[in-house]
């Protein structure tokens, strides 16, 4: 037998091996290996930004192989639905090697149009206005400006020409909203996905008729969070799945990660993979209590797995949390407090919240005076001191 | 009896809607009658009668309902002719008969796909589909209308199909009317649900994300049709797992949503597909044959054309035979070993043998240049 070992980027789905009729004989993280009888086989991974790397090779007998995928990207154009070009691109990377040799293969790279225009910090650019603004971070659970809050600053512009401001989030455990407005205007309230103490950028820019629209980077610790939040926007599912499977270890080590486990939780409950999902979302929700997610996530995995009891205990504290941080959760709130499983006015005012959220971004987004109070949600703001933790900034938008 | 049972709604009429210049209002969410819903069912139909392809889960039916414009009825022939209306009733009587067919053939599978006015409530999973006679009572404005996930959710008991594939063509946007009222819930399909679902797959493939708009053109249907019957031919047809060729229901979710997302921009607008529900990644259309591709096998530089023998065998079996470059020639999917000999000996030029995988592509030549 010959073993076969590939080497993927960080952050990558599993690889896939197949034989020469294409039947698949092995699904290979990176690093791993595994062993093969002697012949052709073919190897492919989706990356993380949605394209496909793949490389035909011959395992000969006795023999160990290592190959590497996804290195030494040349520049392709996007090409639709996998279809190549009739005429041959010169800058595209030749497929084969001057002399027969397992290990002298080029990297063949099929291009697949990207999917995902749904990048976490994408923002439109649209013409600067040059008004004041101004930002503030709150408590998901008051409404109230966010105690010991550095000033954000601004960092670079993001590659579509938004404004992006940096936020550092106070020591002190809390879920938070970012607060951005106009004097005259209901504030727009974006949910900071970020862990005490830690860092999250938000993209900024002017939108239609004057309003102010903004998309939080999550910033999760781990690569491995990162590339499930790209592959779940780009849409492939089941490479989010592959890695969101490691979700569990985010909780663990030094360095807990508790919104990257969220965001593999979510996947995993997305893409109804509960077996992996074991029980350590119980621990998410038991070991972080500023985070409504946590008790979210084990509250919809008791849900699906028959256990209403549960359910409604995890859903009750969810609730009792405050606002959630990511779109799904808010939803999720939603939709179980229509079937009954979670009452109570702080149920019923997420529910109404959920009905005025913008719908589309990763984390919450909402037009509120207040973000925890939706029936304030038409009263504008006119009056920003820096006491009530205000900065202003006065760079075009 | 272990079946496919489809149930495929389009509507581009509606009674209490207004054409192209009559005056839009608030209370139907200032929408007007469409052109393509119909139509795109009546594609959706087309392809599964005449390709769909479960073998485990031959199709046993696929119901059609449809509320066609003035302009697509006259295009409708054969059975699609007698298809019922798309009006509440008939969709619920529809949907009940389906839904009963269903149960108790769980390793069967079932297929919704909608197409018409589309409107949400909330931000996650739903998408309700309003039915031709919509807004026929102006106290109970989505009575005649259902809510897809709300299906699913009916579908989602034990005995059900484990293997669910839901489509919905319409715009998914929140009504301006929902900010100042509390709309009731889609009036159909009004199934009690279990609590626990039990289908390894049933996700939900939306041809609008939520808060977008869905598009079409009248004759050739919706982009999101469109794109969906082209990636269900070639652009999601997938090595299967463990073998074959497939289409999954993942496989589907990247072409597509890239497919309209150009379609969309090619008429000048936006538009982005979205999934929700379970996905599971289990095969939706399987493959009897390996899927054709054209391919075209050349050598660089040119001047070498005339020595180089091209031979393009799999499996043992020989398809292309010692053929002077460059060759065209439509041959199944798969792995492949290009062999380019020269004839007479020319220095530099000297012989190659790599293997090459060919993709299925539909009308589109796969090309591969050999640099001697």
């Amino acid at each position: 037998m010959s073993g076969l070992t590939i080497e993927l980027p960080e952050a990558t789905a599993p690889a896939e091996v197949r034989d020469e009729a294409l039947a698949l004989v092995a699904t290979l993280p990176s690093g791993e290996r595994t062993e093969l009888p002697p012949g052709r086989y073919w190897a492919s991974v989706v990356l993380p930004d949605g394209e496909v790397a793949s490389r035909s090779f011959v395992l000969a007998g006795d023999e160990d192989l290592d190959i590497r995928l996804g290195e030494d990207p040349a520049p392709a154009p996007a090409r639709a639905l996998g279809i190549l070009p009739r005429i041959p691109d010169p800058t595209a990377p030749r497929a084969f090697a001057k002399r027969w040799s397992a290990n002298d293969f080029a990297n063949w790279r099929m291009d697949i149009a990207r999917p995902g225009a749904r990048s976490i910090a994408a923002a439109d650019t649209v013409a600067p206005a040059t008004d004041r603004w101004h930002v503030r971070l709150v408590s998901g659970v008051s409404g109230a400006p966010a105690p010991g809050a550095p000033e954000p600053r601004l960092g670079e512009p993001s590659p579509s020409g938004a404004v992006e401001v940096v936020f550092t989030t106070p020591p002190a455990p809390a879920a938070l909203f970012a607060q951005i407005a106009r004097a005259g205007t209901v504030p727009l309230n974006v949910a900071i996905p970020v862990a005490p103490g830690g860092e999250c950028r938000l993209a900024v820019r002017a939108g239609g008729g004057g309003r102010i629209e903004a998309v939080a980077d999550p910033s999760p610790v781990s690569a491995t969070a990162r590339s499930v939040g790209l592959y779940l926007a780009a849409g492939h599912l089941r490479e989010a799945a592959g890695l969101a499977s490691a979700a569990e270890q985010l909780l663990a080590g030094k360095v807990a990660d508790p919104i990257g486990a969220t965001m593999g939780g979510y996947a995993l409950l997305r893409l109804g993979r509960l077996g992996q999902l074991h029980d350590w979302p119980a621990n998410l929700a038991a070991w972080f209590q500023w985070l409504p997610d946590g008790a979210i996530v084990a509250g919809e995995l008791a849900a699906l797995r028959g256990d209403p009891a549960s359910a409604r205990e995890h859903f009750g504290e969810a609730v009792r949390r405050g606002v959630p941080l990511f779109t799904d959760g808010l939803s999720l709130v939603a939709r179980r407090a229509a079937e009954g499983l979670v009452d109570g006015p702080d149920a019923r005012r997420l529910a109404a919240l959920a009905a005025r959220a913008t719908i589309g971004p990763l984390t919450v987004t909402v037009r509120a005076f207040d973000p925890t109070d939706p029936l304030s949600s038409l009263r504008t703001r006119l009056q920003f001191q820096a006491r009530r933790g205000w900065t202003t900034f006065r760079n075009p938008l | 009896m272990t079946a496919t049972r489809a149930l495929v709604i389009g509507v581009s009429h509606y009674d209490h809607l207004p054409g192209p210049t009559g005056a839009t209002h608030e209370r139907t969410f200032h929408l007007r009658r469409l052109k393509s819903a119909a139509t795109s069912a009546t594609h959706f139909a087309a392809w599964l009668r005449s390709e769909y392809r479960a073998p485990h889960a031959p199709l046993a039916e696929v119901r059609l309902l449809l509320s066609p414009s003035p302009s697509e009825r006259k295009r409708l022939a054969g059975e699609d002719k007698r298809a019922p209306a798309a009006t509440a009733a008939n969709v619920r009587a529809a949907l009940d008969d389906w839904r009963k067919e269903c149960l108790g053939d769980p390793d069967g599978v079932a297929i919704l796909y909608a197409a018409g006015h589309g409107v949400l409530l909330n931000p996650i999973d739903t998408g309700i589909l309003l039915l031709q006679d919509f807004a026929s009572d102006p106290a109970r404005l989505l009575e005649n209308a259902v809510s897809i996930p709300g299906i699913r959710g009916g579908l989602a008991d034990a005995a059900a199909p484990k293997h669910q594939f839901y489509f919905l063509d319409a715009c998914r946007v929140r009504p301006e009317l929902a900010s100042r009222v509390t709309l009731a819930d889609a009036g159909l399909p009004g199934w009690d649900r279990p609590l626990r679902e039990h289908a390894i797959a049933s996700p939900i493939l939306y041809g609008a994300a939520a808060d977008t708009l869905a598009w079409g053109a009248a004759k050739r249907g919706t982009i999101f049709s469109q794109a969906l019957l082209e990636a269900l031919r070639v652009g999601a047809v997938e090595p299967g797992r463990p073998a074959g060729w497939v289409v999954t229901d993942t496989s589907l979710i990247p072409p597509v949503m890239a497919r309209v997302r150009e379609l969309a921009a090619e008429h000048g607008v936006e538009q982005t597909a979205a999934v929700g529900g379970q996905p599971g990644g289990v095969p939706f259309h399987v493959f009897a044959e390996p899927p054709p591709a054209r391919v075209r096998l050349s050598v660089a530089p040119a001047q070498a054309q005339d020595v180089a023998y091209f031979s393009l065998s799999t499996e043992g079996r020989s398809l292309v035979e010692r053929r002077r470059g460059p060759v065209t020639k439509v041959v199944p999917a798969g792995n492949y070993v290009v062999k380019v000999a020269i004839d007479p000996d020319t220095p530099p030029f000297a012989p190659h043998e790599a293997a090459w995988f060919v993709r299925p592509t539909g009308p589109e030549e796969q090309v591969l240049e050999v640099p001697l």
